[in-house]
């Protein structure tokens, strides 16, 4: 039944497989005024680091044709801070709350996940080694060895529940996933946003950090084929994200072998685009025919 | 309730319904009950499905029984998107009232308000209010006559409206030029506009008067969540976080608080 508890792995099971994904949710902000996130499987929280991020100077969004590109890079208060704030106040709310772990080099990925492990309010966390939007984001996501190299040393410093969210398009996908659930990863998020390039009229970019990544509808196709390939490569649970807008979309990832996906950029336009696909898959739980594994 | 304090916001599908056309091809759309009502200068975020990201609109006028306006500028895929769900007759989804707004006027404090280049939509509440509580001078600057359309609507109790048509931020000098120490300035303009009014009130020597500037930002989410709308701090009290959020620390900002231009 595409509406029904999952199991994540590690003992993590979450209540149904919708849910917000790291970047456009952030740590709630007034999201908290137009819909209830406990009612999801999970909240993945934005990107977090040892200490505070700056972010990338402006314009960080720009609306493409079949998509959006943002070159936010990973503004953030801090792991303390958003520990003792949003994880907090989320997971008090009822919400299971998985934190999405950033750092420029090893050090800082395991500072943040040994800090979160000592946090009561945290579920789970997701390894981001795939974000375009910061000079060392994709150090670790395209290299089989480095990314095994980091996840266990990361899989070292935590009991939680360990994914780790990849590029939409490494070199060797396969090798890629096969290394991370080697090194001790209970999942994979796939995919992170796409490397991309919007220009104005007169050839500048029209993000103040030049490229940036591209999500929305456009990626999903991309997402699709990661999911599949990923799924046939390792036996792992993959939570699917990219352009996911509609309970078909959901279904579309379950059938290419996800277990759970998250929304992202739909709740821009529509801050109620996750609790709406749930109510959906609810409603209508399996029109397709049931996942692959 | 007060109505310069800002409610909880809400989400509607609504279905636009009368247009008024004004000079310059400017044109007013009205919407049906559903949002509560705004506090002046705070927006509401339009989905048209023109796009990956739904557009920030400041409500104008507010209609009898509870319905609201707003007011378009001519060019723009927004608009064609707007009259083409409304010619099929569809709902589009709009959430809101978001944003910081402005504030009320210190006691005994004359007010003047700002507008350049037809950016008055984000005034009429605020200059309604003000009428209402004593008076307000608007200030309307533009050189062009799209600048100046529905300025009627501002033909309210306690509101005297000075036109300024030339080059430049005509406007912007005329309340720099009557404004005293004592006095409030509201603006909203685009942002060189809003920087020159900046740089003149923070002139070393300069007292006042108080000046509350409102942004207009390219957004993503509206609420404060995905930081796709930095607005760089002048001070910032921790230099690793330099920046505001223009959806939900703004997009009125009290002058010299951000760098502007």
């Amino acid at each position: 039944m595409s509406a029904a508890a999952v199991d994540l792995g590690r003992g993590l099971r979450l209540a149904n497989p919708v849910l917000l994904a790291s970047g456009p949710f952030g740590y709630g902000g007034r999201y908290l005024e137009l819909f209830d996130p406990a009612r999801l499987g999970a909240v993945v929280l934005k990107g977090t680091s040892p200490v505070p991020w700056p972010g990338n100077p402006p314009p960080r969004v720009a609306a493409v044709d079949g998509g959006l590109l943002n070159a936010v890079g990973l503004e953030n208060p801090g792991v303390e801070a958003v520990l003792a704030g949003p994880a907090r106040s989320l997971a008090e709310r009822g919400c299971t709350v998985v934190l999405n772990v950033v750092g420029h080099d090893e050090d800082d990925f395991v500072a943040v996940a040994r800090r979160a492990d000592l946090s009561p309010h945290v579920a789970a966390l997701e390894v981001n080694v795939s974000c375009p939007n910061v000079p060392d984001g994709l150090r670790y996501g395209t290299d089989p060895r480095a990314v095994a190299g980091l996840v266990a040393a990361v899989r070292r410093v935590t009991r939680l529940p360990l994914w780790v969210k990849l590029p939409p398009a490494p070199p060797d996908r396969r090798a890629l996933a096969r290394a991370v659930a080697d090194a001790g990863a209970d999942a994979l998020s796939l995919v992170n946003t796409l490397p991309a390039l919007a220009l104005d009229r007169t050839g500048r970019p029209r993000l103040g950090a030049g490229a940036g990544g591209l999500s929305g509808a456009a990626l999903r196709p991309v997402a699709l084929l990661a999911v599949r390939e990923c799924a046939d490569a390792v036996d792992l649970p993959i939570i699917g994200m990219g352009g996911v807008e509609t309970a078909e979309h959901a279904r579309a990832f379950f059938a290419a072998g996800a277990r759970a996906v998250a929304v992202g950029t739909a709740l821009f336009r529509n801050p109620l685009a996750a609790v709406e696909i749930l109510a959906a898959l609810e409603a209508d739980p399996d029109p397709q025919p049931p996942p692959r594994r | 309730m007060n109505p310069w304090q800002a409610p909880s916001p809400a989400l509607a599908d609504l279905r636009p319904g009368r247009v008024r056309r004004y000079a310059g091809g400017v044109l007013e759309v009205e919407f049906p009950p559903g949002l509560p009502p705004a506090a002046p200068g705070q927006f509401v975020m339009v989905d048209l499905g023109d796009s990956a990201l739904p557009h920030p609109f400041t409500p104008f006028r507010t209609l009898a029984g509870g319905g609201f306006t707003l007011l378009l500028r001519p060019q723009g895929r927004p608009v064609a998107a707007l009259l083409a769900r409304r010619r099929a007759g569809q709902a589009v989804r709009l959430f809101g009232p978001l944003g910081r707004p402005f504030p009320p006027p210190p006691l005994g404090a004359r007010a003047f308000a700002v507008a350049e280049s037809g950016r008055i939509a984000p005034l009429h509440l605020l200059v309604r209010l003000l009428g209402e509580a004593g008076g307000v001078t608007l200030f309307v600057g533009g050189d062009d006559d799209a600048h100046f359309a529905a300025l009627a609507a501002f033909r309210l109790p306690g509101v005297r409206i000075e036109r300024r048509r030339g080059g430049g931020w005509p406007a912007v000098e005329a309340a720099l030029a009557r404004a005293g120490t004592d006095d409030v300035l509201y603006a909203a303009a685009p942002e060189p506009a809003l920087a020159r009014l900046d740089r003149a009130l923070g002139k070393p020597g300069r007292q006042g008067p108080r000046a509350f500037l409102a942004l207009e930002v390219a957004m993503a989410c509206g609420v404060g969540a995905c930081y796709g709308c930095p607005v760089p701090l002048r001070r910032p009290p921790d230099p690793r976080r330099p920046y505001a959020r223009a959806c939900a620390d703004g997009p009125v900002f009290p002058a010299g608080e951000v760098a502007l231009g």
